[in-house]
């Protein structure tokens, strides 16, 4: 009973400490914090992951200028640190903290899960509003395609009507040469002057 | 838009009449524009003497009348191998001929006549001159226009034609590019009905001894039985022989006179295929037509094919109508006319 009553608190401690690092790093810079205090011994990368899954698994993400800290608050951090591993720590050294760095970001976040398939999701329909908007233009293409046929069979009837006019001229040319060539004959025979001996 | 210029609808109150005349040595053939048509042999006769006149009744027989009184008749065929004669008397005879054939065809009515008459596709300018002024008096406006350039016109064969204009006087051949042709374009050959006629009597005379035929006979037996190439029955016709009539066959007679003209045909097909543009030349030997009375000979298209063949082919196809042929094409390039081109004439 009694170990059940540590892990809530250590639960407790965690979640404050990850919110003290959030709102000053942001989610963004978390990773590198984490990664320092790693370096320097102070968490293993168990820790390192617990911590990061839980930042992920939070409704409210932060967004920080740099994962750099203070002393004073990398020194909050170590007492966070040495209260998880069950040392006597002053709840109001922790409660004295130092001013938030990070902004919260209005973005509300879901379950890691949940965000995949709400990222498909939105991808689906962003993907389905792209098909469709495809559709539109290939429906309006379409259409300007059967108008364009109907304005290319009007452009071939008068085609084929000043065609047709075309040759009718040339035959009223050709004709009228013909006429010409007769009247020019029957005018030159007009003129002849014969006479009978 | 083809016919705007055409003197199709004349003002109101004035009728004007389109004529076109086909003027040959053995018929006149004359159409209208108000669809009327007649054809009659180019005779005039006139009474030998007071007696003939009285019986006749009249002062001027044509056509089958005047043959059918031919022995009481002075008889004048104005036009000799296509060409209108030059004398007084011919001219008179001729002028007599077209009142005639007008007034069969109420052309004597008080209209505007204007008329195109068709004369031998190598007609010279006399004759085609006297043509002229012999008919201006009946007319108000007349053109003459060569006869199988008339033929192709009605046919609407105005590009890469041949036609083959088998009269009674000249075979004319015309060479139709889609102008007026001129002089390189035509052909003309004495080589035609009547050499056909004089040819069977002469041949007959040589295969029977003392047999009496006129060109007049001659001329019926062959418009009956005229062929060229190969028939199946034997032509046999009743022939005077001295004061007897014996039936005898005239086939290979017939057939050797009627395909006398051949040579000439063929000779001149052949010069005005190998004369044309070499692009047009298939074209133009594609397109032979025969017209005229000749054109009625059996078999002559298809020996004619055959004779092409020795200068590379033809096709060769008959005008439907021989008798109106050539009159037909002359009223229709009368009334095609542009107004303004009688007016100028």
């Amino acid at each position: 009973m009694q170990t059940e009553i540590w892990e809530d608190t250590k639960e407790k401690i965690l979640d404050q400490w990850l919110k003290f690092m959030l709102e000053r790093v942001g989610n963004n810079n978390l990773p590198i914090l984490l990664d320092h205090y790693e370096d320097l011994g102070w968490i293993s990368m168990n820790v390192s992951d617990k911590l990061i899954e839980l930042a992920e698994s939070h409704q409210q993400r932060y967004v920080g200028p740099s994962w750099t800290l203070s002393a004073e608050e990398h020194r909050v951090s170590m007492l966070f640190i040495e209260k998880l591993q069950g040392k006597p720590v002053e709840i109001s050294v922790l409660s004295a903290l130092a001013p938030k760095k990070a902004k919260l970001q209005q973005i509300e976040r879901v379950a890691p899960r949940e965000g995949y398939i709400e990222s498909h999701r939105l991808e689906k329909e962003d993907l389905e509003f792209a098909v469709q908007r495809r559709e539109v233009t290939i429906r309006n293409l379409e259409v300007e395609l059967e108008k364009k046929d109907v304005e290319i069979s009007k452009l071939k009837e008068i085609m084929q009507e000043l065609e047709f006019q075309l040759n009718e001229t040339r035959d009223e040319v050709k004709n009228h040469r013909i006429y010409r060539g007769i009247l020019e004959e029957n005018i030159t025979l007009k003129k002849v002057e014969f006479y009978r001996k | 838009m083809a016919s705007k210029n055409k003197v199709k609808n004349p003002a109101p109150g004035s009728k004007v009449m389109f004529i076109g005349v086909d003027l040959g040595t053995n018929h006149t053939a004359i159409s209208t524009s108000e669809g009327k048509k007649n054809s009659i042999f180019s005779v005039v006769g006139t009474p030998k003497d007071a007696v003939a006149s009285k019986f006749l009744k009249k002062e001027h027989l044509f056509g089958e009348e005047a043959l059918t009184h031919r022995v009481a008749l002075n008889l004048y065929k104005p036009i000799e191998d296509g060409v209108l004669k030059n004398q007084p008397e011919d001219i008179e005879a001729a002028k007599g001929l077209i009142e005639h054939v007008l007034k069969s065809v109420d052309g004597d009515k008080d209209k505007q006549k204007y008329a195109i008459i068709g004369v031998p596709a190598r007609a010279s300018v006399l004759s085609k001159k006297i043509v002229m002024d012999m008919a201006d008096e009946f007319f108000d406006g007349v053109m003459v226009a060569s006869e199988p350039f008339c033929v192709a016109y009605k046919l609407g064969k105005l590009e890469h034609t041949i036609i083959v204009d088998i009269g009674g006087g000249t075979t004319d051949l015309c060479r139709v590019h889609g102008t007026f042709p001129v002089s390189d374009d035509q052909i003309s050959t004495n080589k035609a009905g009547n050499y056909i006629d004089r040819e069977f009597v002469r041949l007959l005379q040589d295969s029977y001894t003392d047999v009496r035929v006129t060109l007049e006979m001659a001329r019926k037996w062959k418009e009956q039985h005229s062929f060229v190439g190969k028939i199946d029955k034997e032509i046999i016709v009743e022939l005077p022989v001295n004061s007897s009539i014996l039936k005898l066959s005239v086939t290979k007679e017939l057939k050797h006179a009627c395909e006398s003209i051949i040579p000439d045909i063929i000779s001149g097909i052949s010069k005005l295929i190998s004369t044309y543009e070499p692009d047009f030349q298939d074209t133009l030997r594609s397109n032979i037509y025969l017209a005229g009375g000749g054109s009625q000979i059996r078999n002559l298209p298809a020996v004619l094919e055959m004779h092409l063949e020795l200068i590379g082919g033809g096709k060769v196809s008959i005008f439907k109508d021989p008798v109106y042929g050539g009159a037909d094409g002359a009223l229709k390039l009368a009334m095609d006319m542009p107004r303004e081109f009688w007016q100028t004439i």
